[in-house]
């Protein structure tokens, strides 16, 4: 090869140099081999004699020769990405020396878009965390392995919900449209990013949160998660990268022996943290101050805490894997069952996957595999998002009179409540609402080597979700509203996603000439995705309609007992969604200073309006590895330094898959309407972002971390835009590219790690990351007024109302209510004329701190993140804990007796409900003892104790400010609004952790 | 092989398999064109009927827009209830602002109407067909015209059109409306049922626009053209002359009892909510809401707690324009009612019993007794569920309070309104004809069981509940059937001082509702209304 040849005869030359001008002094000449830890020579170590100039080079193997002056005691050895080491050269003429990576970051291999790469060459922001690193204890989604570990990546666990949805967003609000998520690739597979899981709303009780789409992945199976953060690493992604891409790697076998590893914990839950609301004796004392005797039913309970209890959780899991040098593979099981601490909430979770790794033809022909089938089921209690007080389960143990009994004197539920509310116990009782998820993710790979430096991969995977719910109110009920009070309602629901890819890809690798390397990437790909489903509602059935006298059968298991008059049946498909791109990528890497990574990916969607059928979505980025230039040789101080720059352009397509075509629906009784008309010109948005940033590691690697400026513009932002009326009746509004405006987001994030002590026995390191972001949107035709609104409110007296708006130079979802200024003399509220803007739902920072210390055997883990600069919009205290309700006979929170408000006081939408969202949660700790082998057969145990959601240190009054109810409205997603969600469950477990 | 032909192959199974055309194929709806001959025409107009639904009956649409901005409806703030951001307050007291959830709602309801009416003519309707299309355009340009000054509309070519639509300003739009109104009326089917366009609805809808031309080209000062009322006066007489057989029903709310579709004679366009299936997929779903919006929580103890929604009530000055012995005011026993809930419809005051009598209590165990004064703000906590007079205009159907197909069919064009409208045309004349004026009033007072007037005037401007006046004659009887916004402005009184109003500081300003930001936004052509 040519550049081996070249860079032998580079060698001599210098040595001839060095010879020349050395020869007189009788050197003496050293030859020896640099390695690394692995055995593997180091290429391009430099090797000089201390006290004297110049120096050699080691070779493609690793070795050199190098001539020594007489006086010459010591060489010194030194390679980028590894720790310098002087050699003392005594008699010896043969010299072998290991290198020991400085920090292993900057050699490991992070996953990035179709390929991997060595973290050195990286030229885009790219965060990795390695399963070492993950969070643990009870883990649902893997979103919850990173969270507070990644700069510039914002996760929040929705709701307490086991299986509840965790929102990640990376680097602030691209969209205003729904479409924040980031892209999911799971072994290559990029997945829709929707959950099967059927919704359900009841009339009266309202609509359950949703689940999160990745529950089926098994959190332990993880082996790393890489983030694509900026447009350089996600534009190969092209019209899906444009809120990042979140790439998990799952684990796979390794070489030696069948391995057989178990785990097992159990644990309990219970709640975090709660809402103040009086108890019966501040209850009555209140009652007294209120002047409202009437309600004083004579008992003393606390009805919240009737509907919460400690719960039950276990998990259990087994992974046989094994291999050699031609094949490996790895099989992996996991059964989990998590109680909620809300009655009858559930979440249990089938996980298999099976992985195998094989090469054939010399190695020439790799064969990959993976498929995973997962069953998760969930119990869900009627804690819904939009329900009036009337019916969430959490509402109604907060305001449930605490002087009332919950039961009867015959031990049936009271359900005669004089100001009306339903019994939660009943509610509770009377409500069965169950899902089930049936996941199938598989992926075949092939690739070919077809010479040295240029391999052919294919890659097929599939995604197949198929998900039940059935769901009933028993007619046993009272007071619900709808249709559920002495008719029972029943439904069955059901949905079914399907997507599939094929991949195409070239990876070519090869050093050009001297120094040169190009490693460059073309592909095809071809992803399809179908979404449908069907289900029935019924009303009217003949039994379970007295609480006396109630027969084991559910509606949803006999739905033909229901009126049939009363018999809704429904069913849906959408049309197929299909991307068909081409992709490019060329990485240059000039003598591992000088690094270019250029990539180009054109998509075309069925999606898109038949004018703009292809996207192009270019990306560019430097970088330059200072630690690598000469003058840098004797700045030992700084173990690596590279300075990046990068731009890129991504999309996001986000938007209802039939927009832009004119829809025409048949409906029951002989009626036909156009649903909406299309939007020919309908495409992506588009993101253009720019990023600078800066790696280092200092202190012979002990410290090391990036910093990194980030600047984003979403161009064309998706809208869903009020038509001009006329329109049609439900097509009120329609998706648009809304020309003029843009939504920023900028900010700058930092990571620092530091491994502060490292000795044999004692080992303490630490991980912080801060991420600061400025969000705003941008479209001057709509003036100072407010373009929509978001944030709906909900409640009674609150119909209609809303607390956010999408606004000219405002950030996403700004809250916009009446400021509160107090109380007139008569105790009611006085609010300014109109709303103004008042606050940003957006933190505008976001940390998180790990901080892990081991000591011989035991290992401490804390893990905490936290996010400040953001307020809450508290519905629930608006609309379930206020004044009025005293007088209604409901429970108050209890801060709220010793203000000088008027019962009669309206419920109004202001600042008042507006609360600091400032939080620090330390969301994860853990504690481990490694006993390591025992006897001969069982290896590497360890026994542990963790705990999620230890504690959160805030001023906010609701369960957690760690919270993100949907509120949405027309369409238009809300951010930071608390309303009676599930409250967060904080969770001990023990385990156990052995292999054979 | 050598590699060479490898690399090649590779890429041209790569390029191969590149060519998906990308075309979308909708799989539960379809896509359509008036060429394509795919889309069934009757069935669209079906869906231009149903798109009345909810505008015409909900509590927070078009009936919102026209009574709680005027002297005979508020809804206070009850403490906790009924704030709902304050938006039902600010239209009684006529201090909204261009935000208003309703304004929005009602204005995008209208153009789904006109919409779904002009995809009919779109897709190549029979005359029949089309004139019904063309009635229900006209129903929503009328609105448009009324409520916000100016007329967003499309050519039928256009009907699928994402780009800004025309605006007609009210003279245009006023043309346009009458031209074809007084095309299609030969061209309505007279057999059609009171659910559907017939020339008699269509002679009613071009009867209030040339009543109110005067109001709608110049609301400060309205003129009126005699010939317009001459022809108003016409219209009238063809409509009580038609073979249909309009009269007066003998029971007043006989009118809008579940049983009106058989005992009311007055229905010339009447929503129908029987179930789609029974009514060839036209139906008008949830009169429900004029009933729950109004009662208290416990005004019938079956559905104790859930009984009403305990929102609208009208003022004690309206209420006193009533005579003693007129039934309109109610408080009389209704059967299929007052035997089964204690409620008597019409205006509700006092104490409320069950059907055996006994007192009703609210939620705090006092007496249901509600009040004759309210507050627009009501703060004693013992007054917060009583206070106001409620209004049942639709006497309840039990068998479906509170969900399902109520049997009452609502009211939309009524012919009690075609004689009034009739005697305000003879007053406006330019020969003023108060005595035939009279006739007419006292015609439907008899009907009504009041005492005949001696004489009548068409409006107090210092007084807008004087008693002895055309205006507060339509008041009661019209009460409740969305007309009184657009009666005050053409009485010129839109903007006086009545109970829980002080006269409106702008002269301009609130005779028309502002249009939303986002639709002035998506249409250019709109211009927002003055004072906004």
């Amino acid at each position: 090869m040519n550049h081996k040849r070249l860079l032998a005869q580079l060698a001599t030359l210098i040595l001839c140099v060095l010879l020349t001008h050395l020869s007189f002094a009788q050197n003496k000449v050293i030859t020896g081999k640099v390695t690394d830890s692995t055995g593997s020579g180091v290429q391009g170590a430099s090797i000089t004699v201390k006290g004297s100039r110049g120096g050699v080079q080691t070779s493609a193997e690793g070795t050199f020769q190098i001539s020594v002056p007489p006086g010459a005691t010591t060489i010194n050895v030194s390679s980028v990405g590894y720790d310098s080491q002087e050699i003392s050269i005594g008699g010896q003429t043969n010299i072998s020396i290991s290198l020991i990576e400085t920090n292993a970051t900057m050699n490991e291999v992070v996953v990035v878009g179709y390929g991997t790469a060595r973290r050195r060459d990286l030229t885009g922001s790219v965060s990795s965390v390695q399963a070492k690193d993950f969070n643990r204890g009870q883990i649902n989604s893997p979103q919850q392995l990173l969270q507070g570990k990644v700069p510039g990546l914002q996760i929040t666990n929705s709701s307490g919900q086991p299986g509840g949805i965790t929102v990640v967003k990376i680097r602030g609000n691209n969209s205003i449209r729904a479409g924040n998520t980031p892209l999911y690739v799971v072994d290559g597979v990029p997945l829709d990013g929707r959950s099967p899981r059927p919704s359900f709303s009841a009339s009266g009780v309202g609509q359950t949160p949703g689940g999160d789409p990745l529950t089926f992945i098994n959190p332990a199976e993880v082996a790393s998660i890489d983030v694509l953060k900026d447009a350089s690493a996600s534009a190969i992604y092209g019209s899906r990268g444009a809120n990042g891409v979140i790439l998990i790697t799952t684990r796979k076998g390794s070489s030696g022996p069948a391995k057989l590893e178990a785990g097992a914990t159990v644990g309990f839950s219970d709640v975090m943290r709660k809402v103040g609301v009086l108890d019966a004796a501040g209850y009555r004392s209140a009652l007294k101050q209120y002047n409202a005797p009437l309600s004083d039913s004579g008992a003393n309970i606390d009805p919240f805490q009737s509907i919460i209890r400690s719960s039950l959780t276990q998990n259990y899991s087994l992974a046989l894997s094994g291999g050699n040098s031609n094949g490996k593979y790895r099989a992996s099981f996991l059964a989990s069952d998590q109680d909620g601490i809300v009655l009858k909430t559930n979440l249990k979770k089938y996980v298999a996957n099976f992985n195998g790794q094989y090469k054939f033809f010399d190695q020439k022909l790799s064969i990959d595999f993976s498929a995973t089938a997962a069953n998760v089921a969930e119990q869900i209690a009627p804690i819904s998002q939009n329900a009036g007080s009337g019916g969430n389960l959490v509402s109604l143990g907060l305001i449930w009179n605490p002087t009332l009994s919950l039961y009867n004197r015959n031990g049936t539920f009271k359900q005669t409540n004089p100001s009306g509310q339903v019994n939660p116990l009943a509610l509770s009782a009377a409500y069965n609402d169950v899902t089930d998820i049936t996941t199938i993710l598989g992926n075949f790979n092939a690739a070919y080597k077809l010479t040295p430096w240029l391999e052919y991969r294919l890659l097929y995977g599939l995604n197949y979700g198929t998900a039940g719910r059935n769901a009933e109110i028993q007619g046993w009920i009272r007071a619900t509203g709808g249709n559920a009070p002495g008719n029972g309602i029943a439904a069955v629901l059901n949905n079914k996603l399907f997507s599939q890819t094929v991949t195409h890809t070239l990876n070519f690798n090869k050093k050009i000439v001297e120094g040169l390397t190009l490693n460059a990437l073309a592909g095809y790909e071809y992803w399809k995705t179908n979404f449908s489903g069907n289900g029935s509602t019924v009303f009217g059935f003949d039994y379970n309609l007295d609480q006396t006298k109630l027969i084991d059968i559910r509606y949803f298991n006999n739905m033909q007992d229901g009126k049939r008059a009363n018999l809704n049946t429904f069913s849906f498909k959408d049309p197929s969604v299909e991307i068909q791109s081409y992709f490019g990528r060329a990485v240059l890497n000039y003598k591992d200073r000088y690094l270019f990574t250029g990539t180009f990916r054109a998509d075309g969607s069925s999606k898109f309006g038949k004018n703009n059928k292809y996207a192009y979505f270019p990306s560019a980025a430097v970088a330059w590895n200072i630690t690598n230039e000469e003058f840098m040789k004797d700045l030992t101080f700084f173990n690596s330094l590279k300075l990046r720059a990068a731009y890129g352009e991504t999309g996001n397509q986000e938007f209802a898959t039939d927009a832009a075509l004119d829809v025409y629906r048949y409906n029951s009784n002989g009626n036909s309407e156009l649903v909406h008309p299309g939007n020919p010109n309908l495409k992506w948005e588009t993101v253009k972002a720019v990023d600078i940033g800066l790696d280092f590691a200092v202190f012979k690697g002990r410290i090391y971390g990036a910093i990194d400026y980030f600047s984003k513009t979403t161009n064309d932002p998706l809208f869903l835009n009020p038509l001009a009326q006329p329109g049609p009746p439900n097509g009120a509004s329609i998706f648009v590219n809304l020309s003029g405006s843009s939504i920023t987001n900028k900010g700058v994030e930092f990571g620092v790690g530091a491994d502060i002590v490292q000795t044999a026995a004692f080992n303490w390191s630490i991980n912080a990351n801060v991420t600061l972001v400025k969000n705003k949107f941008i479209y001057p035709p709509s003036g100072t007024s407010p373009l929509v609104f978001t944030g709906a409110l909900n409640g009674q007296g609150t119909s209609g109302a809303f607390s956010e708006a999408i606004a000219h130079n405002q950030p996403i979802a700004v809250f916009y209510v009446n400021r509160f200024s107090g109380y007139d003399k008569d105790g009611i509220g006085i609010y300014s004329a109109t709303p103004q803007y008042v606050g940003d739902p957006n933190p505008s920072t976001f940390v998180g701190f790990t901080t892990d210390l081991s000591y011989k055997k035991l290992a401490l883990n804390i893990g905490t993140h936290g996010s400040f600069g953001n307020k809450i919009y508290n519905n629930t205290a608006m609309s379930v804990l206020n004044i009025s309700n005293i007088i209604g006979g409901r429970n108050i929170a209890s801060g709220i007796v010793s203000t000088p408000e008027n019962t009669a006081n309206a419920i109004t939408p202001s600042t008042r409900f507006l609360e600091n969202g400032n939080f620090l949660k330390v969301g994860n700790v853990s504690l481990r003892y490694n006993f390591g082998d025992v006897g001969k057969t069982i290896k590497g145990l360890s026994l542990f104790v963790s705990a999620n959601n230890l504690f959160v240190i805030t001023d906010y009054k609701g369960f957690d400010p760690e919270v993100n109810v949907d509120k949405a409205l027309n369409g238009i997603p809300s951010v930071g609004i608390d309303y009676i969600g599930y409250p967060t469950q904080r969770t001990v477990l023990f385990g156990l952790n052995f292999s054979l | 092989m050598k590699f060479r032909n490898k690399f090649i192959l590779s890429f041209v199974l790569v390029s191969a398999l590149g060519c998906t055309k990308l075309e979308q194929k909708l799989e539960d709806s379809f896509t359509s064109s008036p060429t394509s001959g795919n889309a069934d025409v009757t069935a669209l107009l079906n869906s231009t009927y149903n798109s009345m639904n909810g505008l015409m009956h909900a509590q927070d649409q078009l009936f919102s827009l026209q009574e709680t901005t005027s002297d005979e409806a508020l809804i206070p703030t009850r403490g906790g209830d009924w704030d709902d951001n304050g938006v039902w307050r600010v239209l009684h007291a006529h201090t909204w602002t261009n935000i208003h959830a309703q304004f929005k709602s009602v204005f995008n309801g209208l153009g789904g109407l006109e919409s779904s009416a002009i995809t009919t003519l779109a897709f190549n309707p029979n005359a029949t067909q089309a004139a019904e299309a063309l009635f229900l355009r006209t129903i929503a340009q009328f609105y448009f015209l009324d409520l916000y000054g100016q007329v967003p509309y499309r050519n039928a070519q256009d009907y699928n059109a994402i780009t800004p639509a025309p605006v007609l300003q009210p003279k245009e739009a006023i043309d346009t409306m009458v031209t074809t109104l007084t095309r299609i009326i030969p061209l309505l089917p007279a057999t059609n049922v009171p659910y559907r366009a017939s020339p008699d609805a269509a002679r009613f809808l071009l009867m209030k626009i040339l009543l109110n031309k005067g109001a709608f080209l110049n609301r400060q000062t309205p003129v009126f053209d005699n010939a317009d009322m001459q022809q108003v006066i016409t219209l009238g007489q063809a409509i009580a002359n038609s073979p249909a057989g309009y009269s007066l029903t003998a029971k007043y709310f006989d009118n809008f009892g579940p049983e009106n579709s058989t005992l009311s004679k007055e229905r010339i366009l009447a929503w129908n909510n029987s179930g789609a299936a029974a009514t060839n997929g036209i139906n008008s779903g949830g009169v429900n809401a004029r009933w729950m919006s109004t009662l208290h929580y416990n005004s019938w103890d079956q559905k104790s707690g859930s009984a009403g929604w305990n929102g609208f009530t009208t003022v004690a000055d309206f209420y006193n324009t009533f005579g003693a012995s007129d039934t309109r005011v109610g408080g009389q026993p209704y059967p299929g009612v007052t035997n089964i809930s204690g409620l008597k419809p019409g205006l509700v005051v006092g104490l409320q019993t069950n059907q055996a009598g006994v007192a009703l209590k609210d939620r705090q165990g006092n007496p249901l007794s509600f009040t004759s004064d309210v507050k627009l703000i009501e703060i004693d906590k013992n007054r917060l569920e009583v206070a106001g007079i409620r209004v049942v205009k639709y006497p309840p159907d039990y068998n479906a309070y509170d969900g399902g197909n109520q049997r009452n069919q609502l009211q939309i064009f009524r012919f009690a309104d075609v004689l009034l409208m009739m005697a305000e045309a003879r007053m406006r004349s330019s020969t003023p004809d108060a005595a035939g004026a009279l006739l007419l009033v006292n015609q439907i007072r008899l009907a009504r069981g009041a005492t005949p007037l001696t004489a009548i005037t068409l409006v107090d401007a210092n007084n807008v509940a004087s008693p002895n006046t055309l205006l507060a004659e339509r008041g009661r009887e019209m009460y409740f059937e969305s007309w009184r916004r657009q009666d005050l402005i053409r009485f010129g009184v839109f903007l006086k001082k009545w109970p829980l109003k002080e006269a409106d500081s702008d002269p301009v300003r609130n005779l028309l509702f502002p249009i939303a930001p986002d639709q002035l936004l998506a249409n250019p052509n709109l211009k927002q209304n003055p004072g906004y």
